[in-house]
């Protein structure tokens, strides 16, 4: 226990979630777009189906950006894009490049491709979410409520979205978490509303 | 010297009647504890619960009580949840009162109360923020 509660309210202030989430959040979309590649990979031959990979650069790159490899996951994602066929890679691709630029702090090309992403599809919740990453990061916070309040509508119980709206809320409205014990076995309140 | 030594005394006193401890665990969690055991016997250890992590995340407060009964060693016994506003701070206030312990009876005396109960109330306080935008 600490008896100075001005150095533990300096430690209640620092967000819950930290600002590693912001690689965690790149990870998920790399993840999604990884599991994209293997889905388009079914191949009609005929009347058999082969398994392989369709865009061998996409798929490299979004390993590497689950790797951490940041730099190598942009440069094969963009050559990903070249040879993107339809829109389901294309869209992956620049998910991808906007997480990729944002993981390396690149902020405004990461926006640029987020930005594209969203004229081609306004409806691509990891899009919104990965461009209130930027705000954030950038202390953007009414563009950052904005998407956040778009993609929860898009997509109300993603948990990248719920951790990205923490990590606003931290940055915008931090709180000090607080335990009471009572025993004086008085009925509390709030117990009314119990279940 | 004397009277302020006084005083720093009755404000001491008057904190400790009052019956409430508040201060802050490692993890930077208020805690505080308000005196009036209705276990019939003083708390000896208090575990405090943790305030979970999703919780905190989702902005989520609430209370959990506890009912319990203690042995003669004043270990928790047969711990149960009386009441909650929300599940998810169940299992800490579970674990919170099981690693709590109260005095022990002397040989002499027989256990009086049959059963007792505990409150956790999870809050959380908004901090001022000094955040300037660029």
């Amino acid at each position: 226990m600490v008896m100075n509660t001005a150095n533990s309210r300096n430690i209640s202030a620092r967000p819950a979630v930290g600002r590693g989430y912001v690689k965690l959040l790149a990870l998920f979309l790399m993840s999604w777009t990884a599991l994209n590649a293997q889905d388009s990979n079914l191949k009609e031959t005929g009347n058999k189906t082969v398994l392989g990979v369709r865009n061998m650069p996409l798929k490299e790159g979004a390993d590497a950006l689950l790797a951490g490899q940041y730099q190598e996951g942009v440069r094969l994602t963009h050559q990903g894009l070249t040879q993107a066929v339809g829109k389901r890679e294309e869209e992956a691709a620049l998910s991808n490049l906007c997480a990729g630029y944002l993981s390396l702090g690149q902020y405004q090309t990461a926006l640029q491709y987020c930005e594209v992403l969203l004229v081609r599809n306004d409806s691509n919740w990891r899009a919104y979410n990965n461009r209130a990453l930027i705000y954030i990061k950038t202390k953007q916070w009414d563009k950052a409520e904005a998407d956040l309040i778009r993609g929860e509508q898009l997509n109300a119980g993603a948990r990248t979205l719920k951790l990205a709206r923490a990590m606003y809320m931290d940055a915008v409205h931090p709180v000090a978490a607080e335990i009471v014990i009572d025993d004086s076995g008085k009925k509390d309140d709030r117990e009314i509303d119990a279940d | 010297m004397i009277v302020k030594s006084m005083l720093t005394n009755l404000v001491a006193l008057n904190f400790l009647l009052s019956g409430w401890f508040v201060w802050a665990d490692d993890s930077g969690i208020y805690v505080s504890y308000a005196r009036g055991s209705s276990a019939g016997r003083q708390p000896v250890k208090t575990a405090f619960p943790k305030y979970p992590v999703i919780a905190r995340r989702d902005r989520i407060e609430g209370a959990v009580t506890v009912c319990f009964r203690l042995d003669k060693q004043g270990k928790v016994r047969r711990a149960r949840i009386k009441s909650y506003t929300h599940k998810i701070f169940k299992a800490p206030a579970l674990r919170a009162i099981r690693n709590s312990t109260f005095e022990s009876l002397q040989p002499d005396q027989k256990i009086t109360r049959s059963e007792a109960c505990r409150t956790y109330r999870f809050n959380l306080n908004q901090i001022e923020t000094t955040t300037t935008d660029d």
